[in-house]
């Protein structure tokens, strides 16, 4: 089954304070900061083509044993961590979301001349995509509970010891309808802010606490993501 | 002249770029590093001491301020900003040799790797800090760099990776440079690195963000 959505971006902008928190402020703001933020999600509405949406892989199709198996051909080896946490699961949503090449375009003529713009839609770019994922697993969770499902965490490749390459694997399993981004050889998605992720589903999945809590990797950019990105 | 100097570093500090601008608040309608950077000049003041006693000093503080928690990204940028409008004056006279940079940075997000704000971030704090940069932009190839060495043989290499596959790319680039350039500090950066890889690949340094390697930078090249 797939679900797709094109918002504007206007549905899902990040608040300021939310975006201010991610750069590490705290209250109370900064007024000039605040504007030069309102101003940028403003225009944020008129440089991204949002599209995302997610594929439910059929019911009962999927095995987890230490790796992840679809029609018993192992598709994802995501490491024990990820494993421990989709146990149970008998299908998978594959999740998929980008804000558009407009975006990228427009933060790369930014950066030329002025820094800190390009740096504040950084943010608001990373933020919105994250919210947009937010929305389809909202939707993901409803649709389970309606079948008497319920839903693991999301995980990324490249996260929770999950191996970046293996992104190559969930683009082979997306159907036609959700080729809207582009895989590089270096497992790098185009345009830029896109995020790709996988939820699993069944009956008796448990949905264990989240990320950092549980992963011993200590030099994870999730968990240096709070200060700052090189 | 001393309070003077004061003064720019100050307004350097706060990203008071010129007396137009409304940024800081609190500085309104006061004289910004560019017009003060054009009234030392019209002194006489050395363009080397102006960069070295006023425009770097205020870099350092808002770095220093960065490092200790109390200030962010933006403030960082913010200051920059109010660096390169003062040194638009102080341009002519690095032509002429009247000033000196502290030395040449070749910087590039390696090959394969299209992020860039991270470098760029990197870029504004180099320059405030009195660095010439050469940025190789983004999908910076082994080759690139090595060419960039021959053109500037002096310069320091700073190599950007943000994803796991492309920091492969790094080792391959660190290996070529010091394969043809064994005494070239070679520093890394980026997320998904460590100081554990960055001394496995051969690198002189890693660095978690612009402060600790401008700083790094300064201590070995004051």
């Amino acid at each position: 089954m797939i679900s797709l959505i094109f918002p504007k971006a206007a549905q899902f902008l990040p608040d300021v304070s939310l975006v201010l928190s991610e750069m590490g402020y705290c209250p109370p703001h900064n007024d000039h900061l605040q504007n030069l933020i309102v101003e940028k999600l403003v225009e944020t509405c008129e440089h991204t083509e949002i599209k995302a949406g997610f594929f439910l892989l059929p019911p009962k199709s999927v095995k987890i044993d230490k790796q992840i198996y679809f029609d018993d051909q192992q598709i994802f080896d995501p490491g024990a961590i990820i494993i421990s946490q989709m146990a149970h699961s008998t299908s998978l949503a594959l999740l998929l979301a980008t804000l558009g090449d407009e975006f990228d375009l427009w933060a790369r003529s930014l950066a030329e001349n002025d820094m800190l713009a390009a740096y504040i839609v950084d943010i608001i770019g990373s933020l919105l995509v994250e919210i947009i994922i937010d929305h389809l697993e909202i939707g993901i969770y409803l649709q389970a509970a309606l079948r008497g499902e319920k839903c693991s965490n999301r995980f990324s490749p490249g996260y929770c010891q999950w191996l970046v390459e293996e992104q190559k694997q969930f683009f082979d399993l997306l159907p036609p309808e959700m080729q809207f981004v582009k895989l590089q050889k270096s497992s790098l998605m185009l345009p830029l802010k896109s995020v790709s992720a996988v939820i699993g589903l069944g009956r008796n999945v448990k949905k264990g606490e989240y990320h950092c809590h549980i992963c011993t990797l200590q030099n994870c950019y999730r968990r240096k993501k709070t200060r700052f990105i090189l | 002249m001393q309070n003077q100097l004061i003064e720019l570093s100050y307004a350097i500090e706060r990203g008071k770029e010129n007396q137009a601008s409304s940024y800081p608040p609190d500085m309104k309608d006061q004289p910004g590093a560019y017009e003060l950077t054009a009234q030392l000049l019209a002194e006489n003041v050395k363009p080397d001491e102006i960069l070295k006693q006023g425009l770097m000093p205020g870099m350092q503080r808002i770095g220093e301020k960065f490092a200790a928690g109390s200030a962010y990204i933006p403030d960082i940028l913010i200051s920059a900003r109010a660096m390169k409008t003062a040194m638009t004056l102080l341009k002519p006279f690095f032509d002429t040799g009247e000033a000196v940079l502290r030395g040449t940075i070749i910087i590039g997000t390696v090959a394969g790797d299209l992020h860039d704000i991270g470098k760029n971030i990197v870029r504004m704090a180099l320059e405030g800090a009195g660095w010439q940069v050469i940025d190789l932009g983004v999908d910076a190839t082994s080759e690139k760099f090595l060419s960039a060495l021959q053109e500037y043989p002096q310069s320091i290499v700073g190599m950007s990776a943000l994803l796991t596959t492309t920091m492969m790319e790094m080792e391959k680039s660190v290996a070529l440079i010091k394969d043809k350039y064994p005494h070239t500090p070679i520093f890394v950066g980026g997320a998904p690195l460590t100081t554990a890889f960055a001394q496995k690949i051969g690198a002189d340094g890693y660095f978690p963000d612009p402060h600790s390697f401008t700083t790094h930078l300064n201590n070995i090249l004051p």
